[in-house]
């Protein structure tokens, strides 16, 4: 009997210990704005998924703000790959170890939302002594941060980019083909110039291949979004299973058929710049983040080290372009005091100020946020480079040149960036992304018919 | 008096031990009990909307990938454990039996122990590709097409085959070891006592061999069911995070897999209830196969 007591006291102890246990989240985060900026010892902690590179950067402009405001003491922690970011501050959320400052998706931010975990910027931005004029971000960009179910502004855009169309210059050269920077083409148009040249084979100035997109995911929900298909919604409502949808995955499946379309599972690669430097491929989509991958490289490639361009993406609709927007924002964690979040906010302010966010951008390939910085007389001198002869830049010149580039097609796209709404719940917008990657994979082996692979999907996603 | 002493002595004692235990291995295993009763556990907050008593088993047994799971998980633990078993038998009297380079082969076949499943499983997945595996290479020599086992596009049989295999190898290091050394603990008079009376070597094998080995077999077959059970390294180590070849994704899922899954939504309310209850449903599955094992040694092994 006493055995049985103890037993059972045991388990009741441990049940309401288990119950206790969990996240240190929960209060409603309460905003409360200083009216100056603190002088007291500021430590602003910021997570990322940054490589040195980058890193390098954002300590070059750390190190600017630390000289302006000198109690402030500012430290970058990389946490490997976004996954791992998204992993580090739930695990960070509920153990109360999370920095002040975290970069991340919509979709991340979202979740951390479920411990209330984020600072609400609406208040900040609209502050009188520390506000900042909202209208000078790219609309796109500030949509997607502000698209949250209960209407507050978590994040602000940082490292923005888009999709472009990274193509062999030689071969088109070769037929005497031309493509620019601020105008897109059509799949109508491109499939013509294959009609026309007969671009797809084993001969000279062919590849057994002519597009090629770097992710599954990206070119479903753009393209869902050139058919004007519907996708998903903010209420986490699956919108796949409709016509618009069908005629898009046939769509695609034709292109597959006929060569004219890939991805890298074709190479079993995980990037489409390898098959796109090794020229088993003429045209490549990916991010203008990735630009520096894109560049030939590859000596023993189909073409050698062939000459690059970038154009827009591809579109489906002239009347209807989109260009789908990436990268991650940068969001406040709520873990922290009145005058830490301040600071923070300052810090989100400077590494999004016209002159810092057109320096990021010229080094990384990623997007200015903001449409001032377009206008930045060095972020000006940058954007001609792509339009200048090799002959008539310098070295340093050249090598920015496929950044370069890549900025003017991101800017020729800037009206049309869309983006994917998040949500959490039994399936969320990451699932969602990733399941449509998988029904891309799986029409392009042969492994499911168009129509199977919807269902499946639709299956995976609880529908 | 004496005894009391000594008494709480020994509770001192084995007091880090107990901490460290209940920390560790007792309270996650209570504390799983205690998600898989609880609605939408929000694991950032620490809060639930009540409890229920099916519901999280119900969204794991109704999630389609559920079936397919169980389905992988038990071809593995039912194939590659008696193919593993016997196959690491008969190398271990092999070995036993020579009398040179012994203890190279023991070396040989126990690298895959100390080796790293990931690398292997990549290794593996390079033996099985299309155009440049070994696997292929060698059917080719007996005019045999080659066969897509794991590349872009195969089919869920050649992927499982060629999963089977790797298991079914990885497996074997280990049991050879611990039949290698059961083997060299029986007294030899046995076997010269089968010597005088002519038996032959499949009867020394069947009569004297196994049933003395037989508690070796028991232990071996028992843990090496529950570690197939929890399969999940080695279709990472294959497949990586796709879980299936590129075009057939998850078509290897396993039910720890599955946990896995779930566990990488840990932000999401209910989550971790769900992982909870996959690992609750195998947990049953491996006690009740567990029980069934020793149940049959009872009868079987000789100890």
């Amino acid at each position: 009997m006493k055995k049985l007591f103890a037993m059972f006291l045991s388990l009741v102890s441990i049940f309401v210990l288990s119950a206790c246990l969990g996240g240190t989240g929960g209060a409603e985060v309460v905003v409360d704005i200083p009216d100056e900026f603190p002088e007291e010892e500021i430590e602003i902690i910021l997570w990322h998924a940054f490589g040195q590179d980058n890193q390098d950067l954002l300590q070059e402009m750390f190190d600017d703000f630390e000289d302006m405001y000198p109690n402030v003491t500012i430290r970058q922690l990389g946490q490997g790959g976004y996954d791992d970011l998204r992993s580090s501050t739930v695990q960070g959320t509920v153990s109360g170890n999370t920095p002040t400052l975290v970069l991340g998706y919509p979709d991340h931010f979202v979740e951390y939302l479920q411990g209330n975990a984020l600072v609400p910027l609406d208040e900040y931005i609209d502050h009188p002594n520390h506000g900042v004029d909202i209208d000078m971000y790219v609309p796109g960009f500030l949509e997607e941060n502000q698209q949250y179910v209960d209407g507050n502004q978590y994040s602000m855009p940082f490292a923005k980019s888009t999709e472009m169309v990274v193509y062999n210059k030689t071969v088109f050269d070769y037929y005497g083909v031309e493509f620019s920077m601020d105008e897109f083409i059509t799949w109508d148009d491109l499939i013509a110039l294959e009609e026309e040249y007969g671009l797809i084979g084993d001969g000279d100035y062919q590849a057994p291949h002519l597009f090629n997109v770097d992710s599954e995911s990206n070119f479903f929900i753009n393209t869902s979004s050139q058919f004007g298909a519907p996708y998903t919604n903010a209420e986490g409502e699956i919108l796949i299973d409709n016509q618009d949808t069908r005629d898009m995955l046939d769509f695609i499946k034709t292109q597959i058929d006929n060569d004219i379309l890939a991805i890298p599972i074709e190479w079993e690669e995980n990037y489409g710049s390898i098959p796109f430097k090794a020229g088993d491929v003429l045209m490549s989509q990916g991010s203008t983040a990735g630009t520096r991958h894109n560049v030939p490289d590859n000596e023993g490639g189909r073409f050698g080290v062939f000459e690059m361009g970038i154009m827009p993406v591809v579109q489906y609709d002239e009347d209807n372009p989109s260009a789908i927007q990436q990268g991650p924002n940068i969001a406040m964690m709520a873990d922290t005091t009145d005058n830490e979040r301040l600071a923070a906010w300052y810090l989100i302010k400077h590494i999004t100020n016209p002159e810092n966010t057109a320096f990021f951008a010229m080094n990384t390939g990623y997007v200015p946020v903001r449409v001032d910085a377009f206008e930045d007389p060095d972020y000006q001198e940058f954007l001609q480079i792509a339009h200048t002869p090799d002959e008539d830049l310098t070295t340093q010149e050249q090598a920015r040149k496929p950044f370069s580039m890549a900025a003017n097609v991101a800017y020729a796209q800037v009206d049309y960036y869309s983006f994917e709404p998040p949500f959490v719940g039994r399936v969320t917008s990451s699932n969602a992304r990733a399941e449509v990657g998988f029904m891309m994979e799986a029409i392009y082996a042969g492994t499911r018919s168009v129509e199977d692979a919807l269902q499946y999907a639709l299956r995976e996603l609880g529908q | 008096m004496l005894e009391d002493q000594s008494n709480v002595k020994a509770w001192f004692y084995l007091l880090p031990a107990l901490i460290l235990l209940g920390i560790f291995i007792f309270f996650p295993i209570f504390n799983a009990f205690f998600l898989v009763f609880v609605d939408e556990y929000n694991y950032m907050q620490g809060t639930y909307e009540g409890f229920t008593l099916i519901n999280n088993f119900r969204y794991v047994v109704t999630d389609h990938n559920f079936r397919v799971a169980m389905t992988n998980t038990m071809l593995l633990t039912f194939v590659s454990v008696p193919v593993s078993v016997i196959i690491a038998l008969l190398i271990s009297v092999w070995l036993n039996a020579i009398k040179r380079l012994q203890g190279f082969f023991q070396t040989i076949f126990f690298l895959p122990y100390v080796t790293n499943a990931i690398a292997i499983g990549m290794a593996f997945a390079f033996m099985f590709h299309v155009r440049f595996g070994l696997i292929n290479w060698f059917l080719g020599i007996f005019g045999i097409s080659p066969i897509n086992w794991v590349n872009t596009g195969a089919s869920w049989g050649t992927a499982i085959f060629a999963l089977l295999v790797y298991v079914t190898w990885l497996g074997l290091a280990f049991k050879i070891m611990v039949f290698l050394s059961g083997l060299q603990g029986i007294d030899k008079q046995y076997y010269d006592a089968a010597r005088v009376d002519s038996a032959s070597r499949s009867r020394v094998f069947r009569r004297i061999t196994v049933p003395l080995l037989s508690p070796m077999i028991m232990y071996i077959t028992v843990t090496s069911f529950i570690g197939a059970f929890k399969a999940y390294t080695e279709v990472i180590g294959m497949f990586g995070e796709r879980l299936g070849p590129p075009g057939n994704d998850r078509a290897v899922i396993t039910v720890v897999a599955l946990v896995y899954r779930s566990l990488d939504r840990s932000g999401v309310p209910g989550a971790l209830s769900e992982a909870a209850a996959a690992s609750l449903i195998l947990f049953g599955v491996t006690l009740v196969f567990t029980m069934v094992n020793m149940q049959v040694s009872k009868k079987r092994v000789h100890y």
